[in-house]
């Protein structure tokens, strides 16, 4: 090794490559680590199922590094980001198309103008909030939602255990949402008045 | 950033439905024209399926944390079961992430340490030109691979299986299984399609894995949750069943998606993909039968045998006549009983390897005095038969002496004295000898079969044997160094029984000379059947 105390050694032409790359690197992590929550609801808006909504970010976090060269840094990542991955969702949904139950591209595309319309401090303080609804929720309305939830969410299997029918289910899981999302809104609009009060 | 407002009621509605993918199609069209016409519309759609995307993730980040703590518990005896996890446990989220995801947040926290990137996004194209693993060979038999390789674990998007004989699973990253029969071939597509260009296969498909299609050069087939076969002919034509659940079969050339609903099939019925239709029909069970639904390990078979060579006494068995052990420990039910415990018929001579049974005036056919008869053997039982078991009894007698007419000596099987089959040889007088085989049923001969002609002091080696149910005695000429076997009637009788003895026999049946037999090298075995498990 050279380089001797006090002495700046400058890096060779390999190194100045690695170097630069490194940066690159970190910079697109930071841009992930600021959109990915966004870009991850954006996907599962689309397919509506949590497991292609994994596979799909991965396949478009891995297409967005391939690309991020090409990204202009003056633009809105979270955009570039989202179209990109409605491209990679029309390509998913063309495989699978049995029914009609997608949105159509146009619809998507302007589903991605909304999204980036959505903060990421705005969206961080909407799950904190939704936390604080959930406690709030009768046990068993909270046990409910997360039978149907969780890993394996089976909504009849959670009315075969109550001895009801699965659209009684679906009727109250719709009910425990709204209430939830009611609350949530409730929720920011009071911390919002207080943050406005002198 | 103000709360978007919903512009009607019947928007909170759609919306909500379409979140729990309860939408119908009718109900998509409308919810699509609200959102198109509205920004405020399409506002409050973001906000609440943003909102379902994180209770979703909420709720698995708490079912974790109740495991996690539920564990906790067991480990340090604290209850933590009954009561719902504390709010600021849970916090933050972000470790409730799904697999992937939480893969990328994670190790994107660390991103400072670009070696990440190297490692998983990186660079390197070793790992972008293979691309992930979206399926996996799980399971094997008797496979031969058209390109001589293909037997290994991990498959990317692309692989293409050309299976020319045996049978292969392949698991997919969806959780669906496949089965294929060779000569098929099967390209992966992704975790959750395939496509089979020509053979069998079979598919399982868990719930989750609802969506999972095999794709044909004149279809598809979409599971919604089942199992189901498929089978592509060399013209193409394809043949679908299904075993249970339902599936949606396709045909090429419809482009047009509102039309394409596809046709169902449910348990038990068939179809046909070809030349643009498809033809419904009940699945026979023959059709149902042509699909391996599972690697079933073949069986591991294992002989057990017990082979004496009458070199020592053994102890806790039949005793000849000065109470030595002959080694063998039964006498077939229904014969011998009123011998002496020290049978003065047998001798054991260990020094000349051998025991001498000496005949007795006594006949399986019509019960004739068999409570002396000399019927000696074995349990198999003991070698673990249970009643379906292959088994053989062989004996090797040297220099047969000269019995008189019908006197016999041989081998038997069977659970009694009127219930066996035996053969070896019979004496037709005159220092002549034929082999025979013969079923006892009822205490009475029937099916007797004879061959051939062998003079008096010709070594003998006998096996009658029992193998995939069929019996047959196989007489070995040791003094010529020929063989013969012979085969009989199936004796049915037979079949059902489940508690058999196998053994050896002389006598003389219709005279009151008798003669001393040598036998050497008695054996009988039974090849007892295990499963494996699958690995």
């Amino acid at each position: 090794m050279s380089g001797g105390h006090g002495l700046i050694v400058l890096p060779s032409g390999l190194a100045v490559a690695e170097a630069s790359e490194r940066r690159q690197e970190g910079e697109f992590a930071d841009y992930l680590r600021d959109h990915q929550s966004r870009l991850y609801a954006y996907i599962h808006s689309l397919v509506r199922d949590l497991n292609d909504a994994d596979d799909l970010l991965q396949q478009t976090t891995l297409i967005l590094w391939k690309k991020f060269g090409e990204f202009d840094r003056q633009g809105n990542f979270c955009a570039w980001a989202c179209g990109i991955a409605r491209l990679e969702v029309a390509n998913f949904l063309r495989s699978r198309a049995r029914r009609r139950l997608y949105f159509s591209d146009d619809l998507n595309l302007l589903l991605v103008e909304a999204q980036i319309e959505m903060s990421v401090a705005e969206q961080a303080e909407r799950r904190e909030a939704l936390a604080q609804c959930v406690e709030k929720l009768r046990e068993r309305d909270r046990e409910l939602l997360q039978e149907c939830y969780a890993d394996a969410s089976d909504v009849n299997a959670a009315a075969d255990r109550r001895k009801r029918s699965s659209q009684s289910v679906y009727n109250s899981l719709r009910r425990i949402r709204r209430a939830l999302y009611e609350c949530i809104v409730r929720t920011l609009a009071q911390k919002s008045r207080k943050e406005c009060l002198p | 950033m103000t709360e978007p407002q919903p512009t009607s009621s019947r928007l909170v509605d759609l919306v909500d439905v379409y979140v729990s993918g309860q939408l119908d199609e009718g109900g998509l069209d409308e919810l699509e024209s609200l959102l198109v016409a509205d920004s405020e519309a399409l506002r409050y759609f973001v906000h609440y399926a943003s909102f379902h995307t994180d209770l979703h993730l909420e709720m698995r980040a708490r079912n974790a944390g109740r495991r996690a703590l539920s564990a906790l518990g067991h480990l340090g005896g604290a209850d933590f079961t009954g009561s719902a996890p504390d709010a600021e446990v849970m916090q933050p989220r972000w470790w409730a992430l799904p697999r992937i995801w939480l893969a990328v947040a994670g190790l994107l926290i660390l991103a400072g340490a670009a070696s990440w990137m190297q490692g998983w996004i990186g660079v390197p194209s070793v790992h972008d030109d293979a691309g992930p693993a979206i399926a996996w060979l799980v399971n094997a038999q008797n496979c031969q691979w058209a390109d001589g390789a293909a037997d290994t674990g991990d498959m990317q998007a692309g692989t293409i299986l050309r299976l020319e004989r045996g049978l292969a699973e392949i698991r997919f990253q969806c959780g669906a299984t496949a089965v294929i029969e060779g000569p098929a071939e099967l390209e992966l597509l992704t975790a959750r399609r395939a496509r089979l260009r020509r053979g069998r296969l079979t598919a399982k498909v868990p719930q989750e894995a609802s969506g999972f299609e095999v794709l044909s050069p004149q279809g598809k087939v979409i599971d919604l949750g089942t199992e189901f076969g498929i089978h592509v002919a060399e013209s193409g034509v394809t043949d679908v069943v299904i075993f249970d659940g339902k599936v949606e079969a396709h045909v090429n050339g419809s482009h047009d998606r509102s039309n394409d609903r596809g046709v169902s099939l449910t348990r038990n019925q068939s179809a046909r993909i070809a030349e643009g239709k498809i033809t419904l029909q009940t699945a026979k069970s023959e059709e149902l039968d042509q699909f391996v639904r599972a690697i079933v390990p073949p069986p591991v078979i294992t002989p057990r045998t017990m082979r004496l060579t009458f070199q020592n006494s053994v102890d806790a068995t039949l005793r000849d006549k000065s109470g030595a052990g002959i080694g063998l420990t039964h006498r077939l039910p229904g014969t011998g009983s009123r011998l002496e415990t020290n049978d003065p018929n047998l001798l054991l001579d260990p020094r000349a390897a051998q025991l001498e049974l000496t005949t007795t005036e006594s006949d399986l056919n019509t019960k004739f005095r068999l409570a002396r008869g000399e019927y000696l053997g074995v349990r198999l039982a003991d070698l673990g038969f249970t009643g379906s078991e292959d088994f053989a009894v062989a004996v090797t007698i040297p220099d047969i002496p000269a019995l008189e007419l019908v006197g016999q000596v041989g081998v038997y099987a069977g659970p009694r004295s009127d219930q066996n089959i035996r053969g070896g040889v019979i004496s037709r007088g005159l220092g002549e000898y034929t082999q025979f085989l013969v079923n006892n049923h009822d205490g009475n001969d029937a099916d007797f079969n004879r061959v051939g002609l062998f003079p008096t002091g010709t070594d003998l080696r006998l096996t009658l044997k029992r193998s995939g149910g069929k019996y047959l005695l196989r007489l070995e000429n040791l003094t010529l160094g020929n063989a013969s076997t012979l085969t009989n009637r199936h004796p049915e009788f037979l079949d059902r029984q489940s508690d058999f003895f196998v053994g050896v026999f002389a006598a003389n049946t219709q005279s009151k000379v008798r003669r001393t037999i040598v036998l050497k090298e008695f054996e009988a075995t039974v090849w007892t059947v295990s499963s494996r498990s699958t690995r």
